[in-house]
């Protein structure tokens, strides 16, 4: 069924593509949020890779592979939305329009309870890995996805996966280690 | 080392991918947003699954463009078919427009203290260097350069790699340097900025793509020289994106060309755009057509004009590069300099460059909503075009904002202003060096008073929040008294807000005649290194002595030092009126920023600040 909704919107069927986005949406949007810790960013690169993949979707050449090119460019997405952002301070804002807000200073999300690590000590570790590391821990533990399906979005052997996964594993736990007090 | 089960990394990731958003209405403004965004039928011949970033060979210019639409195929032969092939060879420009005699350029660049119109230009001119050696108790002292040796002006070049030779003899302060030829700058305001030496073309003259292209494939032999080339430059112009390449300036993505003749790259129709990479020319880096083309409304037309080149030589991977073999980095364009004409000393009082008031009322740069709104309808009368002003208003939402998230035509306004004024160059309240919360555009600022820009067209543009003195009813609001801005600039941190925002003042303005004897201090902020430095004091100050050889300054006491330059830009007569005389402080009501965090800083007596406007008439 996936398959032909692909097959027709790459061959410029809209109404098949509204049909992918509208299946595909939250997957997406949870893989964003993951990367990028923020609900807007999450929501623009969610909707660049959507718009992305509908002009360069012609390109795709196998349409059983529609999963992995779209996650690759969800990724690039958020890539693309890390370099913009220019990340110094963290500040948690309530947003209306017409107001000035200037908020705490803290973090969203609350602590999961039970956790030895804290939210907060979490995201900040977790916001100064590289996007690939970032990108390979939320594919495989956020996502679900199995080694191969990772190495398919990422664009790289499976081996390589396992390998980078583990980098990525002790890069978040030096990182982590920086949140401690000392 | 802090170690992380399994289970508790997923637990934290899953609460960082948080809730979705509402999916339905959120997929349905993602689809708003895809309905208006057409599909790429990039060559049909280049499909490439899940790598389109490996770079095609180039194709023939002659091609037939296929366009899919809704599932049925239409081919179909390209109705630019035309403008793909030759169009004639480019006009040769005169070279007497871009290449300056050294006299012809320090022209031009002290006529920038009066007309703007050329700061920014990139040129070539034949010059003499000198080094301007401003300490020679140093045991190798930094360097200055100025045109054209001394006396004479000082016009100081900036970006030059600074000289590792110490003078020789140590005791001349002044010594010629062998660099003299052919070299591109940037126009500044009483200053250039070295782009690079250049190695002229034939004749003295431009190169064109075809007669360059051997040296850009060995740049070995420009020796680090720069060209310029007379030629079309085109590119694709946002036509093709790729989501999957890397930050290779020829790789995949917004490639460029200067081509020898017109030629257009980029065919878009009703329904599917397609591209052309031509068959000849230099490939310059990509996006090299969007920051190096002229604006405007024409599309992805090419432009025809002369390009300083930095010879890349062959890259590994190129995207749609031509057979020429090398590639180059465009630099700079070079546009056509207008002159000043006979007019060769400044006149004796300028208006600052960031003002311009048209009311002789002191007073009228502080404005409720009611008087902003008298003044956009005078501007769009020609009255009062480009004032800054203070004002005291309230924005809304203006346009039409239905539909989706972030609807195209939905702008800020001045709240009740009929007919609608719309506020232009709005920006997050939101200091550069702080990550906050995205706010959706439109912004719409709140919590004035706001700096505005009054415009021609009968709208307005933002400038800064204003940040004002903590008690409304202090004399003076909102401006700040001298002393207390002094003490704030002195203590902000960059942890508040309004530490970025504008703070309004008056004061007297006072800066040095000359360049100045001083250390120039590597890696320090050029605004308030050695140099032309300014002041702003509570009571007026001279910092000026009149030796015989040259302008020892003395640092103004409790003053607030201003960028390099200020003087000249918002004091009514910003030039020394003989050899024994100098320029006298000026009284007046400046918008000041601060300089976070506090730069490095030569005559400094006290926190740094730099002025964006003055309001008051001079």
């Amino acid at each position: 069924m996936e398959r032909e909704l692909v097959e027709a919107a790459r061959a410029g069927d809209r109404a098949a593509y509204d049909a992918l986005v509208r299946r595909k949406v939250e997957s997406v949007y949870r893989t964003a949020r993951t990367i990028l810790g923020h609900d807007a960013d999450a929501q623009d690169a969610t909707q660049e890779a959507f718009v992305a993949a509908w002009r360069h979707l012609p390109r795709l050449r196998d349409p059983e592979r529609f999963d992995a090119w779209l996650g690759r460019i969800v990724v690039n997405a958020c890539r693309q939305s890390i370099r913009h952002r220019g990340a110094v301070r963290e500040i948690a804002m309530p947003v209306e329009v017409g107001e000035s807000h200037f908020g705490a200073m803290t973090a969203p999300g609350a602590d999961p309870g039970g956790s030895v690590v804290d939210a907060i000590s979490f995201d900040r570790a977790f916001e100064r890995l590289s996007i690939d590391d970032r990108a390979i821990l939320t594919l495989h533990h956020e996502d679900g996805r199995g080694l191969d399906e990772v190495a398919a979005i990422l664009g790289i052997p499976t081996g390589t996966v396992k390998s980078r996964l583990l980098r990525a594993r002790r890069a978040l736990e030096r990182s982590l280690e920086r949140e401690r007090p000392s | 080392m802090t170690r992380l089960e399994d289970d508790e990394l997923r637990e934290h990731l899953v609460r960082r991918a948080g809730s979705a958003p509402a999916s339905a209405r959120f997929a349905d403004a993602v689809r708003a947003e895809i309905a208006t965004v057409k599909q790429e039928r990039r060559r049909p011949w280049d499909g490439s699954g899940l790598a389109p970033h490996v770079a095609p060979r180039p194709m023939p210019v002659w091609r037939t463009a296929v366009a899919v639409l809704a599932g049925a195929l239409v081919v179909t032969l390209a109705a630019s078919f035309t403008v793909h092939g030759p169009a004639g060879s480019p006009a040769p420009s005169p070279a007497g427009v871009w290449l300056l005699t050294s006299d012809q350029l320090i022209q031009v660049v002290k006529s920038t203290s009066t007309d703007p119109s050329n700061v920014g230009k990139a040129v070539v001119a034949d010059v003499r260097l000198s080094r301007w050696v401003t300490d020679c108790a140093m045991p190798c002292p930094p360097m200055m350069y100025t045109l054209n040796g001394y006396p004479g002006p000082l016009i100081r070049v900036e970006g030059l790699p600074h000289a590792t030779a110490c003078p020789s003899p140590a005791s001349d302060c002044i010594v010629p340097v062998p660099s003299a030829g052919q070299m591109a700058v940037i126009i500044g305001r009483g200053a250039v900025t070295f782009l690079g030496w250049v190695r002229l073309g034939p004749a003295d003259g431009a190169w064109t793509p075809g007669s360059i292209s051997t040296l850009l494939a060995n740049p070995t032999s420009l020796q680090g020289r720069l060209v310029v080339v007379d030629g079309w430059l085109t590119g694709y112009g946002g036509a093709i994106s790729c989501p999957l390449a890397g930050d290779e300036a020829y790789g995949c993505g917004d490639a460029a060309w200067i081509t020898t003749q017109r030629y257009v790259s980029t065919w878009t129709s009703s329904n599917a755009v397609a591209v052309y990479p031509p068959s000849d020319g230099i490939r310059v880096q990509n996006g090299a057509y969007e920051a190096f083309a002229p604006a405007s409304s024409a599309g992805v037309a090419p432009h025809h004009g002369l390009y300083l080149i930095d010879a890349v030589g062959p890259v590994v991977s190129c995207f749609d590069c031509t057979s020429t073999g090398g590639v180059g980095r465009l630099v700079a364009r070079i546009d056509p300099i207008a002159f000043p004409g006979s007019q060769t000393a400044s006149p004796p009082s300028q208006e600052p460059v960031a003002s311009s008031p048209a009311s002789p009322d002191a007073g009228s740069w502080y404005m409720d909503q009611e008087e902003l709104v008298a003044s956009v309808r005078q501007a769009r009368l020609g009255i009062g075009v480009g004032r800054v002003v203070v004002a005291d208003v309230t924005f809304g939402l203006g346009g039409d904002c239905r539909g989706s998230a972030n609807p195209p035509y939905c702008y800020a306004v001045i709240a009740g202003a009929d007919p609608p004024i719309q506020l232009r160059d709005a920006r997050r309240d939101c200091p550069p060096t702080w990550y906050c919360a995205f706010i959706r555009n439109p912004i719409v600022p709140g919590g004035g008073p706001f700096v505005l820009k009054i415009l021609g067209d009968g709208s307005v543009s933002f400038v800064d929040y204003l940040a004002t003195p903590a008690s409304p009813s202090s004399p003076g609001w909102p401006a700040w008294s001298f002393d207390e801005l002094r003490v704030r600039l002195g203590r902000l941190d960059g942890s508040r807000f309004d530490d970025y925002q504008a703070y309004l003042v008056s004061g007297w303005i006072s800066g040095a005649a000359g360049i100045p004897r001083c250390l120039y201090q590597p890696g320090a902020d050029p605004r308030f290194d050695c140099g032309q430095a300014a002041w702003l004091t509570a009571d007026p100050a001279q910092p000026n002595a009149f030796p015989t050889d040259g302008w020892p300054l003395t640092t103004p006491t409790n003053s607030i030092r201003l960028q390099n330059g200020a003087y000249a830009d918002f004091a009514p007569s910003p030039t020394p009126r003989g050899p024994a005389t100098a320029p006298e402080p000026e009284f007046g009501t400046f918008l000041v920023k601060a300089v976070l965090p506090a730069p490095g800083c030569v005559f400094c007596d006290g926190p740094v600040a730099e002025v964006i406007a003055r309001l008051d008439p001079p």
